[in-house]
């Protein structure tokens, strides 16, 4: 794997960077829309959830509505990376016979590039977030800065989970189509639009081992309200992280051979 | 004295000289029954694994695969063991129908495909052109696949926009390259593939079948490239045209239903093969040898002209043929309804027999049959072909009798001459190949073709270039 990178950085680079132009050819406001979708997605949310629903997190005081809409901003970025990856990854071998079939194409690279797409726009979306909690938020403090530690077990996890579907999805087709639902389900347990406290405790006893969940808890406990972070969770999520990173290597190598035989 | 050791070394020694080795190469396709047995299977074989094999019931043990066999799926194998050891430097051609394995070889050669069994050892950097469309992605232009193939073949990208413009300029697709590659032509695709794999140094070259789309001059310029290319490295073709293996290939790979037929020199094999071609379509026993079993006495012309002698002209350019003597035993096929007896090269006007013959002469070629069974419509018809098999040109009888017939009996002698002029050939081996058929054109039972009935050799010529020279009828300069 590591060799993949240093051998293949550029055509890494250059998928990636055609699939973020390809996304956005042709289009009036191009890469502008990286910005503007957030931020409607936002403003909905803020409204249902927030004004409609009189949502916010509990455990948090003096919370302003802006902090609500704040923590479901970052809780949505950070859920959108995983729910790309689970929507892309299906069909990013699938969708490419002519590199299956026809060339010797380190094919590891088209479901790794979706995910390099799906940090790009994560890391515009956050670069937002960090402007938003400046400048209408409860600011920065030092404990912030951990929120990059409480992100760390995506990589693992979002990795191992597009080189897991992007393999199974060339023989499984229906993969492709219970991603949605997936995603769906993925978003409503993850604490996206309210917090951990509010779970009851028969839920709980299931939701608590979604690593998402946690991940999403942690980053908005430091990153919006200063607070330390679950360091036994953290460390839960990073296992998790490497099981499933572990999970899709084994995977993408065991099913590769045969990729050319099923597409 | 033999040690392990100097083995050892001998043995990297020779896979050094080896640029390809397959060992009992299989590849099986599995046919599934329907798209839920491609499920089912593997959940019974998961299942049987926890229960022992003397309480498995029957129903169960049904449900398992045996040998490539089960009641979901059956193995077809597309090819069955292939063995093949190829030397760098090598030119390899693979011949046989439609379905026979060639390109399954060829993917798995080019490490596109895994075997099923066997083993696959390369050594050098393969660039593969597989069938049509090769490795590019539809969405992107001409450039940028140029840019992401070369990558994957090892280039960096330094490299490549050093020799972007060598391959631009060899695919030769003007403004189409900044264009998506799913709007070009197959040609162009093509053009745009094979000019990546011309330029990116491999060592080993797979081709596929992928002149039939390009037009006279592309498939041109790749000819000349591959002949290029097979000085420095070796080179694997995939094609139905026995003529491109015979010039281009050093050896041949008949493959017939996934298995090896016969591996040999180029001209043997493309004979065996074109011959097993008409058999399987005429549905006709074949004889190896033409000798015929009761020889019959041919008046042969006696007077024997030596042309040199009439040369006023003795210039070493005059293009010399030495005729060598008709060869009934070289290599024939056919239904054995007619016998080829012989074939004879005589002057034109005097219909004496040429043991030498000269570029711009008119000679005549006169072919001598005898049928065994009677013929209705029978068509006589001959090709010459260079030393390596191209074929120049021929004639045939056909259009000649296409609104009367001429019909023979059993044991009658039919006898053809094609007159014409003998154009200038460049120095080397040529044969006339003889053949006789019965119907018309389109739909014909081949009764005998004779390979090289007669062969003669070009001793010096004045052909600058290409396969032939015609006699000019006349050269001039003018000055204005």
């Amino acid at each position: 794997m590591l060799k993949l990178f240093t051998q293949h950085r550029y055509l890494l680079w250059q998928y990636t960077k055609r699939q973020i132009e390809q996304r956005y050819k042709g289009s009036l406001l191009g890469m502008l829309w990286n910005v503007i979708q957030p931020i409607i997605m936002m403003a909905i949310y803020t409204v249902v959830f927030g004004l409609i629903f009189k949502g916010s997190y509990k455990g948090v005081e003096n919370q302003s509505t802006l902090d609500y809409a704040l923590g479901i901003f970052l809780s949505l970025t950070i859920f959108q990376v995983l729910a790309d990856v689970i929507n892309s990854s299906p069909s990013a071998i699938l969708g490419q016979p002519n590199l299956v079939k026809k060339v010797v194409f380190p094919l590891e690279i088209l479901p790794l590039a979706n995910l390099a797409v799906s940090f790009y726009q994560f890391t515009i979306s956050i670069t937002l977030m960090l402007i938003g909690v400046v400048t209408i938020g409860q600011g920065l403090a030092w404990n912030s800065i951990l929120f990059i530690v409480a992100l760390i077990p995506l990589i693992p996890l979002a990795l191992g989970i597009s080189l897991l579907f992007s393999s199974l999805g060339v023989f499984l087709r229906d993969l492709q189509h219970l991603a949605p639902p997936m995603t769906m389900v993925a978003m409503y347990a993850s604490a996206v639009f309210y917090s951990a406290q509010m779970v009851p405790e028969s839920i709980w006893t299931f939701v608590k081992y979604n690593p998402l969940l946690h991940i999403v808890e942690q980053s908005r406990a430091t990153l919006l309200w200063h607070m330390s972070m679950d360091w036994h969770w953290f460390v839960y999520n990073l296992c998790f992280g490497f099981v499933v990173l572990a999970l899709g290597l084994v995977s993408f190598k065991k099913l590769k051979p045969a990729f050319a035989d099923v597409i | 004295m033999r040690t392990p050791v100097s083995t050892l070394a001998r043995s990297e020694a020779v896979n050094q000289e080896l640029a390809i080795s397959a060992k009992n190469l299989k590849k099986a396709y599995r046919i599934w029954r329907d798209p839920g047995a491609r499920l089912k299977a593997p959940l019974w074989d998961t299942v049987s694994h926890f229960i022992p094999k003397f309480v498995r019931p029957k129903a169960l043990n049904n449900r398992l695969s045996h040998q490539g066999k089960s009641r979901y799926y059956t193995d077809f194998y597309a090819l069955s063991g292939i063995d093949l050891n190829i030397k760098k430097g090598e030119s390899i051609g693979i011949i046989g129908r439609n379905g026979s394995g060639k390109s399954t070889l060829l993917q798995m050669l080019a490490g596109t495909l895994t075997p099923t069994e066997g083993e696959i050892k390369v050594h050098g950097k393969v660039a593969a052109l597989l069938e049509l469309g090769s490795g590019f992605n539809p969405e992107f232009t001409g450039r940028e696949n140029v840019y992401l193939n070369a990558s994957v073949l090892g280039l960096n990208e330094a490299q490549i926009n050093d020799r972007l413009d060598a391959i631009l300029q060899f695919a030769d697709i003007g403004d189409f390259i900044d264009q998506p590659v799913k709007t070009y032509s197959s040609g162009m695709n093509m053009r745009l593939a094979f000019a990546v794999i011309a330029h990116v140094d491999a060592d080993i070259l797979i081709v596929d079948e992928a002149m039939a789309v390009g037009d006279v001059f592309f498939v041109q310029k790749c000819m000349r490239f591959i002949r290029d290319f097979r000085k420095k490295g070796t080179l694997l073709l995939v094609t139905h045209d026995t003529a491109t293996v015979q010039s281009i290939c050093d050896r041949a790979v008949w493959l017939h239903h996934g298995k090896c037929k016969a591996i040999g020199d180029t001209k043997s094999i493309s004979e065996k093969y074109l011959e097993a071609t008409y058999a399987e379509k005429q549905g006709v026993t074949l004889f190896k040898e033409s000798r015929p079993s009761d020889p019959i006495v041919v008046k042969r012309a006696k007077k024997v002209i030596d042309q040199r002698a009439q040369i006023i002209n003795s210039s070493n350019l005059r293009n010399d043929l030495k005729v060598f003597d008709y060869n009934s035993e070289s290599s024939a096929f056919g239904a054995n309804g007619a016998k080829i007896i012989d074939v004879q090269l005589l002057d034109g006007e005097t219909e004496a027999a040429l043991s030498y013959s000269m570029g711009g002469e008119e000679v005549i070629i006169r072919i001598i049959t005898k049928a065994s069974i009677d013929l209705d419509s029978p068509i006589l018809g001959f090709f010459l072909k260079n030393g390596i098999g191209q074929e120049l040109f021929g004639d045939n009888t056909y259009l000649s009798y296409i609104d009367e017939p001429y019909p023979v009996q059993a044991d009658q002698i039919l006898t053809a001459d094609f007159h014409f002029q003998m154009p200038y050939l460049p120095a080397g081996d040529y044969s006339f190949t003889a053949t006789i058929a019965n119907g018309t054109q389109e739909d014909h039972v081949q009764h005998h073709w004779l390979h090289d009935a007669l062969t003669f050799r070009s001793q010096s010529t004045n052909v600058g270039s290409g396969l032939i020279g015609m006699p000019m009828l006349s050269i001039k300069l003018n000055r204005s």
